[in-house]
């Protein structure tokens, strides 16, 4: 873990126009290292969703650099570049997990694969795979519809790996699941990670950046601060008692 | 992405919403059906009916019939002869008698006609070229009789030849036996109209008025010929102020003309249904595409950010519009080509039949295509040009 996967060098992004802008992101600066697995957190508008989105190349930044895996994202002109980029670079995984309501889960999984052009034999067997891998053998043929939100968000996964791509960028992937199956999505991207995959990960909740290497804290569009797991953790800590110290006084 | 994966993510979408879909494939197959039958009608008309008229008497003629009282004489003739613009005026007597074959009596028509006008009336350049055995010329009581009389055309059996005698059972009890001098070919010439079978004695009408008639100069039809088609209308109108009161005097080309305008009436009705199934189906599809836009932004972001790119979307979409375009092109040619079988106009004895080839089917097959496509572009482009970001946030 010591060579710079991501690197973003004063990154900004404003919406809107003539009447009124919006600074979502601005002027962040951020590291992240082959194989790590980074959280981004903040409270809503904060802007972690809009740098994901960034990184992601799924939307293009207002000012600033953003090179990933020695690719200068933000020098793509071309929407065929910048969607061969997402597709052989990244894989998303969303709150609302975004599965085709239509397809069934072996379906979904090979939609990466299709856009790549994969021949059907070939990528029914790697999403077949795919879907094993996150625990969902046997389900194949099951339409979105037809599974709990847990299944669905592994399908998600497991249409994000399918592509063997080298970072997965995940906002708040527990966010429509219970505690237990939080808990079993993290494991995935824990054993992901492991196996040398870059995560960023946008997450609204403390608990799931004990499964993190280092948290970025963003605020009003800022980059606060990027800590080690441990010294978030006592910031948190110190933060909490202040605060139950200011209640006891 | 392989072409054969935008059919198969066009196929899930449409297997999705299929109600609509069925209904659009309707549509193109009525549009298909309908401009397919508005140009056979069209070709059909213009190859059987008036490349045929060219060919027979009727061209270039105005055709005077007695009233049901009247009779048509050879002073009628001259008089009709001294009309500015007519070439030459001709009568024609017919009469129906019955010969006796092997399979019992059958109805045959007699014609006595000066054998001058016979190629015209045949609809061939000379006789001796619709001559099949025999001389041309027919005499006294030797005739030319039609294909149909000396050749069992079931068979293919011969039942006249050169030489032969022919009795024939006349009305009121008469009988003739004629002799056949020539054996005709099959002609494209006059017909006597529906459910006749072209069974015909050819002979000098001198010969008719005296064994047929019994003596009476009276002429079924007189045949003006007209020198310039120009003066058409013109000379019809004078026709009808010579001849003999409650005679009916008609034009062949003029009923042509009539028949043209028919037809082309029922071309351009059946090109107003099609019109209005093209562009009801390119409506359906506009506003089917648009809908589903908008219904699968979500999806539309969902692809984007696993990398298909705004091209893949476009063929996407546009793959939907064609697939359906297809199946109703491809139903709508199939159900023409029966159609082209089955239907037919009965234009006097012919029937006509909607031309079907390859230049229609391609035709009436690829205007509702293209139009379906065409209208399946802008939602198409629409939801090819949608931010993914965007997208995915829309609710």
């Amino acid at each position: 873990m010591s060579e710079d996967f991501i690197v973003l060098e004063d990154v900004w992004k404003v919406y809107g126009g003539d009447s009124y802008t919006v600074q979502a992101v601005r002027g962040v600066s951020l590291r992240i290292r082959r194989g790590e697995f980074v959280a981004i957190v903040g409270p809503s508008g904060s802007g972690k969703s809009t740098l994901m989105h960034l990184i992601g190349g799924l939307d293009r930044p207002t000012r600033g650099r953003i090179v990933v895996d020695g690719l200068d994202i933000t020098s793509l002109r071309s929407d065929r570049e910048l969607s061969r980029y997402r597709n052989r670079t990244i894989g998303f995984v969303f709150q609302m997990f975004y599965l085709v309501p239509r397809l069934t889960a072996l379906q979904n999984v090979e939609l990466p694969l299709i856009a790549r052009g994969v021949p059907k034999s070939e990528r029914r067997r790697r999403a077949a795979e795919a879907l094993r891998r996150v625990g969902l053998a046997g389900k194949e043929d099951k339409f979105p519809n037809q599974m709990s939100g847990g299944e669905q968000q592994r399908v998600a996964i497991a249409r994000a790996i399918v592509g063997e791509p080298k970072l997965l960028l995940a906002d708040e992937p527990t966010g429509n699941l219970d505690a237990r199956t939080s808990e079993v999505i993290m494991e995935l991207f824990e054993e992901l990670n492991r196996e040398g995959m870059t995560i960023v990960m946008v997450t609204h909740n403390l608990e799931l950046i004990w499964r993190c290497h280092r948290v970025a804290h963003m605020r009003d569009g800022r980059l606060l601060g990027v800590y080690t797991r441990d010294r978030y953790s006592e910031l948190i800590e110190s933060f909490a008692k202040g605060l139950q110290g200011a209640g006891g006084a | 992405m392989r072409p054969s994966d935008y059919v198969y993510l066009a196929f899930t979408s449409l297997k999705e919403k299929r109600g609509r879909a069925l209904g659009a494939v309707l549509g193109v197959t009525i549009a298909v059906v309908a401009l397919s039958m508005a140009l056979g009608v069209g070709e059909s008309f213009q190859q059987v009916f008036v490349t045929e008229l060219q060919k027979t008497l009727m061209a270039n003629s105005i055709l005077v019939t007695p009233g049901s009282t009247g009779t048509l004489t050879d002073a009628d003739i001259a008089y009709l002869k001294r009309i500015p613009g007519v070439a030459d005026v001709f009568g024609i007597a017919i009469s129906q008698g019955r010969v006796y074959t092997e399979e019992g009596a059958k109805g045959v028509i007699i014609v006595g006609i000066d054998p001058r006008w016979l190629p015209y009336y045949l609809g061939v350049s000379s006789v001796r070229a619709a001559l099949a055995a025999g001389d041309p010329t027919p005499r006294g009581l030797g005739v030319l009789v039609s294909y149909q009389m000396w050749m069992d055309t079931k068979t293919g059996r011969r039942l006249l030849d050169v030489g032969s005698t022919l009795p024939v059972q006349l009305p009121r009890g008469k009988s003739v036996t004629f002799y056949v001098v020539g054996l005709l070919e099959e002609t494209s010439g006059f017909r006597m109209g529906p459910g006749v079978e072209n069974r015909y004695i050819y002979m000098d009408p001198e010969a008719y008025f005296r064994y047929i008639a019994g003596g009476r100069r009276s002429y079924t039809f007189i045949v003006v010929v007209v020198g310039d088609l120009q003066h058409l209308d013109r000379i019809t109108e004078q026709v009808r102020a010579i001849a003999p009161p409650g005679s009916r005097v008609f034009s062949p080309a003029a009923m042509a003309r009539q028949m043209t305008m028919f037809v082309f009436a029922l071309q351009a009705f059946m090109a107003v249904v099609s019109a209005v199934g093209m562009g009801i189906t390119a409506m359906w599809i506009f506003d089917s595409m648009t809908i589903s836009v908008v219904q699968r932004t979500k999806e539309i972001g969902i692809l984007k950010a696993l990398g298909y790119t705004s091209g893949d979307i476009l063929v996407l979409f546009l793959m939907e519009a064609a697939i359906i375009s297809a199946i109703g092109a491809g139903l709508g040619v199939a159900l023409s080509a029966v159609a082209a079988r089955i239907v037919y106009l009965p234009v006097f004895s012919l029937k006509l039949h909607p031309s079907f080839t390859p230049g229609i089917a391609l035709i009436s097959a690829g205007l509702p295509f293209l139009s379906d496509v065409a209208a399946a572009f802008i939602p198409s482009k629409r939801a090819a040009g949608l931010n993914p970001v965007e997208a995915l946030r829309y609710e």
